[in-house]
């Protein structure tokens, strides 16, 4: 009965790590360690993006478990609590009961919708200032960035696709750059500006966990996270292209 | 400079914020994007920028793994702000302006400087992570993986 316990245990972890954007090596190592715990003759784990699978083998029985994961966001904090509870665990530190509560309980202080927005704001003018831009591409970019924000919530209310969201928010900071500068400031660099706009934009984390992924060998995860982050830079540089040449044709 | 070094820091407080990064990583998350940045602006006076980007792009991971270690926090955190400066958004930029101007010279050449960027962002992400898994491979039960 135990061994079962730990193995939802070990699948419990997987699946809010995946859910979280984690590397899968680091999903398949921490639901490995978890599933070592047990008194098995043996024990497997196997996460992709979309899915995670753990089989248990003990003297009597083989228990596998499969979790498919429809729905996938970046929130570093919860991978860190996972994290956390299973170093606990299987240092011996919590019981197995401890942490399959803790794992399936446990809270992470998100920040607040408006505390979010504010950075993206705050990202949008330290870029400017990081690229080297004045206060008055300081200005452009906060202003911009409010734009970029008013963009993100529209289209986050329209539930769209992760391209057509990028494309539509760097379609309008482009063209929004754009007439800012001839309408406030005309001797600011616009392209600072624009930039320094479609930083929040950029697919960091899928970057770096594609490259993490791969070099592990998990080609399927890695390659799935390099296709993501192309698919991601190439609609920001569709909008940005789309928002300047609007700008150019109107009269 | 300063400026410049001062923004390094702040992107990594508001982008660990719009990641969800836990509270306590917040100041190391800027430290590790500040110096980054400063490593690559002093690389930058000498070297190319491809070249400058592989020698701050170690220094950003090897870093990383130390305050991972540090803080016990996935590395991930660290290394995603961290890199964020470096990613080549002013070469996409560019990319899209020559290709809009119909100057397909320029286009080509920041096309292929935002992928030589990009390949130099991956090396330097995987030499430093070869590194640290030849010299911390994880005995047996033991937890040693940030």
């Amino acid at each position: 009965m135990d061994e079962r316990r730990i193995l939802e245990t070990a699948m419990l972890a997987g699946e809010i790590m995946s859910a979280s954007g984690a590397e899968s090596y680091r999903v398949e190592d921490t639901m490995n360690r978890i599933l070592h715990t047990a008194d098995a003759k043996s024990a497997e784990a196997f996460a992709v993006v979309t899915g995670v699978f753990a089989t248990l083998e003990t003297e009597n029985e083989v228990v596998t478990r499969v979790k498919r994961i429809a729905h996938r966001d970046i929130n570093l904090a919860k991978i860190a609590e996972v994290n956390e509870i299973s170093r606990l665990y299987c240092q011996k530190q919590i019981s197995l009961e401890t942490a399959y509560d803790r794992l399936q309980h446990f809270t992470v202080r998100s920040y607040s919708k408006a505390i979010h927005n504010l950075a993206i704001l705050l990202l949008v003018l330290s870029f400017s200032f990081l690229l080297g831009g004045g206060v008055q591409e300081g200005v452009l970019a906060s202003i911009n960035g409010v734009l970029l924000i008013g963009a993100l919530v529209l289209v986050d209310r329209a539930q769209v696709t992760p391209f057509l969201r990028t494309l539509f928010a760097s379609t309008v900071i482009a063209f929004g750059a754009s007439f800012l500068k001839s309408f406030m400031m005309k001797d600011a660099v616009l392209d600072n500006v624009i930039i320094a706009s479609m930083m929040p934009l950029v697919p960091g984390t899928a970057i770096t966990t594609a490259i993490r992924d791969t070099l592990n060998g998990d080609y399927m995860s890695g390659g799935s996270r390099a296709l993501e982050s192309i698919v991601i830079a190439v609609s920001i540089a569709l909008g940005v292209g789309a928002g300047l040449w609007l700008w150019r044709a109107l009269p | 400079m300063i400026l410049q070094v001062l923004g390094a820091f702040l992107v990594g407080i508001a982008g660990s914020i719009i990641l969800n990064a836990p509270k306590k990583v917040l100041p190391y998350a800027a430290m590790v994007s500040a110096t980054g940045w400063f490593a690559y602006l002093q690389f930058e006076h000498v070297l190319s920028v491809s070249m400058s980007t592989f020698y701050a792009g170690l220094f950003i991971a090897l870093f990383s793994h130390i305050v991972a270690r540090i803080v016990k926090v996935p590395v991930t955190l660290f290394l995603v702000t961290g890199f964020l400066p470096l990613v080549p958004g002013a070469g996409m930029y560019a990319l899209v302006f020559a290709f809009i101007q119909g100057d397909m010279v320029q286009a080509n050449l920041a096309f292929r400087l935002v992928l030589e960027v990009a390949g130099m962002i991956a090396l330097s992400i995987f030499v430093v992570d070869s590194i640290f898994r030849i010299l911390f491979r994880p005995s047996s039960g033991e937890f040693t993986k940030p």
